[in-house]
């Protein structure tokens, strides 16, 4: 697997999972004390918890091949990527509203992403 | 009766015991791992990439034992428990966002331990993506 493969993949899967998460405790018995049973519960027994807990999985062994043979300056600044992903993901699958700031905040993300990527 | 100070120092009026200001020191702890971690790996892969190993197996087998990659996955693990309760108390596209401080850190890092060559654009390029992320920042006040 290329380098350049194994780091874009994970970054699309690390910004899936963080989707995952959210969907799994933004709601229910993690909204709960954690100092309670129930909060722990509602991790454990969630399933989108634990589909967020196999994507990092699978985005970790993906980011482990991409740094072996790329600079760490040069893929880890690559990480930013996951913000654009993320927002776009979550107002398409959470609901969430990415109002005219974060929207700019997105171009502005992108521009950075490009010239590291070209850097 | 007089309330315990203490317990009114941790929990907001309203919130119903749901420790809302801990999101903030977990997140900080989050990140500082996170950044610890990733330096750890990259230094344990580092010195593996040299090591000659026949084939897969024999590869995993290395880097499993590596006491810099297993300390830097322990770093991430624990940083990723403090990350899911952030993120258990505050949305995901505010939450997100203040991981960029790692993003100089960790170019240093990767200047200074590793002595890897970064490029004036790649500095203005994570420059920007730092003005990036405070824009994302300050939009959380939007609402979401």
């Amino acid at each position: 697997m290329s380098p350049s493969i194994a780091l874009w993949g994970s970054i699309l899967l690390g910004a899936g999972g963080q989707l995952l998460l959210r969907r799994g405790v933004g709601v229910g018995a993690a909204q709960t004390s954690a100092r309670s049973a129930s909060y722990w519960r509602g991790i454990v027994l969630s399933p989108w918890v634990w589909a967020y807990g196999f994507s990092l999985i699978a985005a970790m062994a993906l980011w482990l091949v991409a740094i072996a043979h790329t600079p760490i300056s040069y893929a880890y600044p690559l990480l930013s990527s996951g913000y654009i992903f993320v927002a776009l993901l979550s107002r398409a699958f959470l609901g969430e509203k990415v109002g005219p700031s974060r929207c700019a905040a997105i171009v502005v993300l992108s521009l950075g992403v490009v010239l590291i990527s070209l850097g | 009766m007089m309330e315990n100070s203490a317990s009114d120092a941790v929990t907001l009026p309203g919130s119903r015991g749901r420790e809302t200001q801990y999101w903030i020191p977990a997140l900080a702890l989050s990140i500082t791992l996170a950044a610890v971690g990733h330096l750890a790996m990259k230094a344990a892969l580092n010195t593996a990439a040299a090591v000659p190993t026949h084939g897969v197996v024999e590869k995993l087998s290395y880097h499993l034992h590596h006491p810099a990659l297993l300390a830097g996955l322990a770093a991430y693990a624990v940083g990723t428990l403090l990350w899911i309760f952030a993120v258990s108390r505050k949305e995901i596209s505010y939450v997100y966002p203040l991981t960029a401080a790692n993003y100089a850190v960790i170019a240093i890092g990767g200047k200074a331990l590793f002595g890897e060559t970064v490029s004036t654009m790649r500095w203005a390029g994570i420059a920007v993506v730092m003005i990036g992320v405070m824009l994302m920042h300050r939009s959380s006040g939007e609402r979401s």
